[in-house]
Parts: C-alpha cells; structure tokens; sequence
C-alpha cells in the first residue's frame, strides 16, 4: 500500500520574499483613525514621538500589493522556516469524514507561535530607526518571548511588563523571556506612575493586559531610546503575518488542491490574518467560493456579538480610536486559558471584511475547544496551543458537516502555535475541572453603553 | 546690491513659503482641520486645541508629505524630531527636501 503523505514542505529559498498588503485589494480608508480626546500622555511628555518607525506604517497604510521583506528579517525567518503543513490523516481517520484536513503548523520556532514572524520584522525596523529598547506588556507571554528573542537577534534591549497572575501562574513563560535576555515586570510594579496608582488602590491586584501596556507604554516613553511594541491588531502586524498564507498557498499547491474553507483563531486578528489574506487575494483571482473563517471564544465574542463602531483600543481610552468590531473597551473578559484570545477588538482590517461579508465568524465555549485540541493531540501527535485549538474546533466541525452531508470537502487551519506551556490548561480539561465562561448580553450592552462618542472626540468628520 | 544674490534670496523665500504652505494644506486635509490653511501660524503648537496632533496623525502627515514632495523621510529623522509647533513640522519637511535634493 503506498504510503500517505502526511507533510508538505518547502525549502529555505521558497521563503516568501514579500509581505501582502491586502490594501491592494480592499478599499478600507486608514487615515480616518480618529484623534484621542485625550492623547494626554503625549501632551505631558510635550515631544511627538512616534511610537512606530515610519518606514513599517508606511508600508502598512501602502496601496502596493507586495512589500518587500527587508533580507535581514528574510535571512532570520529562513532559521525556521518555511513551516510544514501537514495532511491531518489520522484526524479524518478519527472523524472518518470525506473531507481533506491540511495544517499549517507555526509553532517550530524557539518561542513556539507564529508571533515571531512580526516580532523580528518589527525589532528590525525599530533597530534601523535608532530604538535602543523595546517595551511590551503580555499576558499569556506568547508575543513577551517572541519579542524577546527578536530584539536579542537585533541587539537591543527588552523589557515585557507581564500580568501578574500570569507572572505567579506561567513560571516557565517568564523563564522564556528571561533566557532569552528579557527583563520581565510583574504588573502592576512600582516601576511606573499606572502601576504605583494600581498598587496603592490595589496591593493584590491580580493585574489585567490594559493594565500591563499602560506600564510598557509609560515606561517606554520615560526611556530615551525606548518604544512600545505591539504583537497583533496593527495593519503592520497583520502584513508581517501573511508569510504564513503565502507559504500555505505553495504548499496547498503542493497537494494538488485548492481549500474550501480556510480556519484560523481570532484573538485580534494577526494569525487568522496572516493564513486567510493571502487566500482572499487568491479567491478574488480565480472566482473560487472558499470561506475564511475566524474562530473565537464564547467567552470574547467580538465578531459574533460586538458592534462595529469606533473605540479605543485600551481600558483607559488614551489611545486613537478605530473603527472595529469591540465588545467595549471596558470589557473584561472572564479568565481563560487562550488568554491571546481575551481583546475586546477586532483588528480594524478583519473588521472591515467582517463587516462586508467576506469573511465569516463562529464561537466556541472552552470545553468544546479543549476537547479538539486534546482529539487533535491524540491523533496528530501534537499539543496545539489552546488558542490554536479553537481553530482545530471549528475545523473538526466543518468535517463532521462534510460525513453528514457525504461530500468531500477540502479544510485548511492554523495551529499558530504549540501549547506545551499550556499542560496545566489539558490537565484541568482532563480532570473534569474546566469551566465554560458563559457572556450575558447584559454584560455586553453594559460595556457597550460606554463606546465613545466619535463625533465628540475631536475635529474628524 | 549684487542682482544675482537678490534673485537667489526672493527664490529662496517664494520656494521656502510654497513648503510651508503646502505643509499647512496637507495638515488641513490630513487632519480635516475647519480652518484655511493660511489661518495656522508657525507658532502655533501641534499639541493645541486647533490642532490636536497626536503621534499616529504626525505618521499619517508625513506619509501624505512624501507623496507630495517624494523621496523617504529617514526613521531616525522622525524617531529624533523634537516637533513642538506647526514651524518645527515646516522645519522638518524642508530638511527632507534638502536631504533630497543633495542626495
């Protein structure tokens, strides 16, 4: 019997050599971010600085369909990749379905997601523009040690301000980080003014994502050198991650097939970006009907359940404000183990799709998304992390439709990253012991009511 | 007075005024200020109510600068600039031209 073939992989040369910039083929207006009511940080400090090089913005609010990927983050990604996708065998074998499951795997890199394909694009450009030190906040720590490693690829320092309960909870994330020659922060610290305010209000405060960026935001800003990265959302963000569809649409070709539904997680939007944009691209080409599907949490459902309107991007409303799909930027999703999924936005790109239909949405609770994941580690002999695994729910989903309906359909997903530093998250799921976070619309109409008013917010139109 | 100096010099302030008045224009269309562009003196600070610049618009100016004058403004130009009024903006703008034009 000839044997299955379960990988399909290309070489370093077959790196892709350009970014796609989906601008090029969507007419989403990016000079209409509206003024902050109050950009009071900025005013205090009484210096414009831009927190982003204007070599990557430039690119990003760009018409032209390719960006080149500059040779240095080019040569950085051929460390790894291209990455392989695989032909899920033995998952349709489990699901004894007709339908074709590919997987694109981003998570054989050292920081385990596709988090660094954006991290060392952006520490490259920060390094060239003169940034000494690059600050974050994180909560999981997936984009605390990509950022990490990239900034010791292009020597500059890193300081990750970490939520504190993810500080005391992910031991190992912090260790990443630290190996990697980052400083980690608990937060919130007494390193700033936000975090002494917490800590005074506060002395257990068990910390929050707004709360830990404000820290890396004020931080940065009181350094010389020193910028704020951000790891998802941002149109630069989403551009550095569509390596991951360009190489998908080489491999798929590999296969010999073209997918009919294209799944990835939907935390702000980079990874379900970075695999589907590339495919929008292709089915504008060839007429193809393929879905793009992004898979959130039930207990996070902006797509699903939030408004498309414009809000800040932070708790405490300092920043610009997009137009988005938001469940409010006061909204605090209950505590999950995908904690990459927990924003409250949509990235402004996915949300212009979403709204216009061209791309879809589903959610799913914790436990149906645990239960793939841990399907998934038992046939494919890989722990996906639980974020990944919200993909993997929505594909097993998508095949269990195909065997009842007795059509052959062909799936493609993202595992965007490992979860073998999220164990503790299965061994719950295993015991029996998960919750399901169960939003009310009451609670959301709640953090709606507090949307800002646009039009109050300064001179834009 | 030296003809040939005296033409050098109006040259100089007619280019130099087009700069700032097609700076001014861009920071009227960019940010949809409800004012003339001639109403917005070089003293006035981009941190003001009538303007209200803040680091995201300053990147969408000078993305709208490049199209209108070419050439790339360096990072480090951008990354270093102490911009405190719209004369510090015009400043900057003529250094990319210069630059440009020496390049």
């Amino acid at each position: 019997m000839k044997a299955l073939r379960n990988q399909y992989l290309l070489h370093a040369d077959d790196v892709p050599t350009h970014w796609y910039n989906i601008l090029a083929d969507v007419d989403v207006p990016t000079t209409d971010v509206r003024r902050a009511r109050s950009a009071a940080a900025e005013r205090e400090t009484g210096l414009l600085a831009p927190n982003i090089p204007l070599s990557m913005y430039r690119s990003s609010v760009g018409k032209d369909r390719f960006v080149e990927i500059p040779r240095q983050v080019r040569e950085h990604y051929q460390r790894w990749r291209p990455t392989p996708l695989f032909r899920a065998h033995a998952l349709e074998q489990a699901l004894d379905t007709p339908a074709h499951l590919y997987y694109k795997f981003e998570g054989t890199n050292g920081a385990g997601s596709h988090k660094l394909n954006s991290a060392l694009a952006q520490a490259y450009f920060y390094k060239n523009a003169g940034v000494r030190e690059l600050t974050t906040g994180t909560g999981a720590g997936q984009w605390g040690t990509a950022l990490a490693m990239a900034a010791q690829a292009f020597d500059l320092d890193c300081t990750a301000f970490m939520v504190r309960c993810s500080f005391d909870q992910k031991p190992y994330r912090r260790v990443m980080m630290e190996l990697h020659g980052a400083r980690v922060v608990p937060s919130p610290s007494p390193v700033t003014s936000t975090g002494r305010a917490v800590l005074g209000s506060t002395p257990d405060s068990p910390g929050s994502l707004a709360i830990a960026s404000s820290e890396a935001l004020e931080h940065a800003r009181s350094l010389p050198g020193g910028r704020y990265a951000v790891g998802s959302g941002e149109n630069h963000v989403l551009l550095h991650q569509t390596v991951i569809g360009e190489e998908a649409l080489r491999q798929m070709e590999l296969a010999g097939e073209f997918p009919d539904v294209v799944i990835a997680a939907m935390g702000t939007g980079s990874n379900f970006a970075g695999l589907a944009f590339p495919f929008y691209r292709e089915k504008l080409r060839s007429g193809a009907a393929t879905r793009l599907v992004a898979v959130e949490p039930d207990a996070c459902p902006k797509l699903t359940r939030g408004r498309y309107a414009w809000d800040y991007n932070d708790v405490f409303g300092t920043t610009p404000m997009t137009k988005m799909y938001t469940l409010g930027h006061t909204f605090v999703p209950p505590g999950m183990h995908a904690g990459g999924l927990r924003y409250h936005g949509a990235a402004p790109l996915v949300s212009a799709l979403y709204e216009r239909r061209a791309i879809e949405a589903v959610a799913y609770g914790q436990n149906a998304v645990f239960e793939a994941g841990t399907l998934f580690a038992r046939t494919e002999n890989l722990v996906p992390a639980p974020e990944s695994a919200h993909a993997v729910r929505a594909a097993v989903d998508e095949a269990m439709r195909a065997r009842a309906e007795r059509r052959s359909t062909v799936i493609l997903f993202n595992v965007s990253g490992h979860g073998l530093l999220d164990l503790s998250a299965y061994d719950q799921y295993l015991a029996g012991v998960l919750p399901d976070h169960a939003v009310s619309d009451e609670q959301i109409a709640a953090s709606l009511a507090r949307l800002p008013d646009a039009d109050d917010a300064g001179a834009g139109s | 007075m030296n003809a040939r100096l005296k033409r050098l010099g109006s040259e100089f302030v007619v280019n130099s005024d087009d700069v700032a008045n097609r700076v001014r224009k861009i920071m009227v269309e960019v940010l949809d200020l409800p004012r003339s562009p001639d109403d917005i003196g070089f003293e006035i600070s981009l941190y003001s109510p009538q303007i209200q610049l803040d680091s995201l618009h300053l990147l969408q100016l000078l993305v709208a600068v490049e199209e209108e004058f070419g050439g790339r403004i360096d990072d480090e130009d951008v990354m270093d600039a102490d911009l405190r009024t719209v004369g510090d903006l015009v400043a900057l703008v003529r250094q990319h031209i210069a630059a440009e034009e020496t390049a």
